[in-house]
């Protein structure tokens, strides 16, 4: 699946830089950066509070995070899109690529596999390898069923998609730290929004 | 009060210094403007869940009234926007504000705690048993921790040698991107406030950790300062100095 | 030769414990088992007494890629080792000191009756004690685990059982 996704950035990236020369530029050259330890330990003491905050109802503790992931994607987009100057995608193939080689990269210094199309090129899955949240992290057994400790992140892309015109819906299907094989996000594209007011302008 | 001079320390230090900052910078990275976010954002979100918290404690009709809202409401599924929770903040009664400055206080205590035992796990030259005093934890505060999380060292540390400091930082980061003017209102310095609380938890975290962590035996308070005159740029902006008031009861 | 290995946390209340045997050596007769936590608590005045003489030697700082904690070359934390500290009747007892102030204890017994006194071979004991370290230390990240609780992931403990057969049981 990944492998046929490839091909697919392969030729719509066509004549310039492939997108991952270039993630791997902006990253390498245009990035202010630290530790990443750091960002792990930060992010875990936030999930940590709100686990007791919530007194454990982990469903709560999701949704705080995909708010508090909401309101950074938002802003977010902006960086990202004065950064790379990249133009619009024509497909959502292409903004997967632009996801997990360029986003992903700049932002992470990791670049997800992108795979699993749904057949009618609608949904797409991120796979994470690496994923610098959740290092170190082992879900205790209560958590391990309905906690999505990085759930943060889809909040940042529903929120950063948005404010490129595009409503989708992201989720985690899977997670290691759940004891799954893989971590796996899922992308899916309602629709375009178009001439709208962008949400936030009141 | 005396400058205790976190500049004067001398030669073989500075190699082994030099040495671990050439490891540190070989360690994994992410981008630094995402780490803002996430740190900054805490604030919101402490908000958030405080709002989320009385909401829940109250009655059946509070609750069809909000649920009524939340359907009206555009966004209902992502939360309030960041700014309005800060809105939110500012209209929160005292107790509520406390709560959201603890709950605050908490991630930076969490956050230090941990932080200083991997900084000195790590071939850390500013901290060995042998001097593990309170100054030399204070100077690890100020140097390492400062300049792991908020990229620049505290400039400035006084202390009268009984447990009182001031860590002064002239430029304190996660209110750089603040757009405010000279002259704060009384509104902009409340709404400042719960950005100093992380770093106050994870000070007094980084001591708890070394070994001063009975019950209210530290505590630290942070307020804005007018910066020294020379550090003072352009006038008429905001100047974003901080000062961190700790107090360090140390029995003998 | 068995040994009993126990994390005393900063209010000297025991974090972890494990008992290390293996099938072709004896373990502890049940007499002593039952002491071993007192044998180790005697021991904590020993090593606080030991903390303040520590000297720290120098640090050669490697590079290496990875974390903190990936470091391979993370050789400051060598002067953390105590030594053998403390012995009873025939046991022998050996300590390592964490900068966060936990203590790291180990009774070591000896491989036959007692009749022999039990000997401690530094170099992989010291091992030993600083992989547990490392170990603790990646425990000490984990958001779920506050500092000073009992260790209770099977993870921690059975990788510190790998260690044990490694350097403490050959």
């Amino acid at each position: 699946m990944s492998a046929n996704s490839a091909s697919i950035s392969a030729s719509s990236a066509g004549p310039k830089k492939s997108l991952k020369t270039f993630g791997d530029d902006i990253w390498k050259n245009k990035t202010a950066k630290i530790n990443a330890e750091l960002f792990t330990l930060t992010y875990g003491s936030i999930v940590s509070q709100l686990c007791t905050d919530f007194e454990r109802d982990f469903k709560k503790v999701n949704s705080q995070l995909y708010a508090m992931g909401y309101n950074i994607g938002v802003r977010l987009i902006e960086d990202f899109l004065a950064r790379t100057a990249l133009p619009r995608c024509d497909s959502l193939a292409q903004t997967s690529e632009v996801i997990s080689k360029c986003a992903f990269k700049i932002f992470l210094n990791v670049t997800p596999q992108v795979g699993n199309w749904s057949n009618n090129k609608d949904a797409f899955s991120l796979f994470l390898d690496e994923n610098p949240l959740s290092d170190f992290v082992e879900l205790p057994m209560d958590a391990a069923k309905e906690l999505w400790y990085s759930n943060i992140l889809c909040g940042v892309l529903r929120g950063a998609l948005e404010m490129v015109q595009m409503d989708c819906d992201v989720w985690f299907v899977n997670d290691v730290l759940r004891g799954g094989q893989s971590t796996e996000m899922r992308v899916k594209l309602n629709r375009i929004m178009k001439d709208e007011i962008p949400a936030g302008e009141d | 009060m005396g400058d205790s001079g976190l500049a004067s320390e001398v030669n073989e230090h500075q190699r082994l210094q030099l040495q671990f900052q050439l490891f540190q910078e070989s360690l994994p990275k992410v981008d630094e403007t995402i780490y803002r976010m996430l740190l900054n954002e805490a604030v919101p979100l402490a908000i958030s869940v405080e709002k989320s918290l009385t909401h829940h404690k109250e009655d059946a009709t509070g609750q069809l009234e909000a649920e009524l809202d939340s359907k009206l409401a555009l966004e209902s599924q992502q939360g309030d926007a960041s700014h309005k929770l800060l809105k939110d903040y500012l209209a929160a009664d005292q107790d509520q504000q406390t709560r959201i400055k603890t709950r605050l206080e908490n991630i930076g205590f969490q956050l230090g705690q941990k932080l200083s035992q991997l900084l000195i796990f790590s071939n850390n030259p500013n901290l060995s048993f042998k001097d593990m005093d309170l100054l030399s934890v204070m100077k690890f505060v100020c140097r390492d921790v400062w300049k792991q999380v908020f990229g620049k060292q505290i400039d400035n540390l006084k202390t009268n040698h009984r447990g009182t400091f001031y860590l002064l930082d002239y430029n304190y980061k996660p209110i750089e991107p603040f757009t405010l003017e000279e002259d704060l209102s009384d509104q902009e310095q409340k709404l400042i406030e719960p950005f100093l609380h992380v770093p106050c938890g994870m000070i007094r975290g980084v001591l708890a950790s070394l070994g001063f962590e009975k019950e209210g035996q530290v505590t630290c308070q942070a307020t804005l300062v007018d910066p020294p005159d020379s550090k003072q740029a352009g006038a008429g902006t905001f100047t974003k100095s901080v000062s961190f008031n700790v107090q360090v009861l140390v029995g003998r | 030769m068995p040994c009993y290995f126990a994390i005393i946390g900063a209010r000297d209340n025991p974090i972890y414990e494990a008992e290390f045997t293996s099938q072709q050596l004896n373990s502890f007769p049940p007499e002593l088992k039952e002491l071993n936590p007192f044998i180790l608590h005697a021991s904590l005045d020993i090593i606080e007494d030991l903390q303040w003489q520590v000297n720290p030697q120098s640090i050669n700082s490697g590079g290496g890629s990875g974390g903190f904690l990936r470091s391979r070359h993370s050789n400051n934390n060598g002067n953390c080792y105590l030594g053998k500290i403390d012995h009873f009747y025939g046991l022998a007892i050996t300590g390592y000191l964490s900068y966060g102030n936990m203590k790291f204890v180990m009774i070591h017994s000896s491989n036959g009756n007692g009749s022999t006194p039990a000997q401690v071979e530094d170099g992989s004991v010291k091992n030993f004690y600083q992989e547990v370290h490392e170990l603790f230390v990646k425990t000490l990240m984990n958001p779920f685990y506050k500092l000073n609780d009992p260790i209770t992931s099977p993870v921690f403990d059975s990788k510190v059982r790998t260690l044990a057969r490694r350097y403490l049981l050959k």
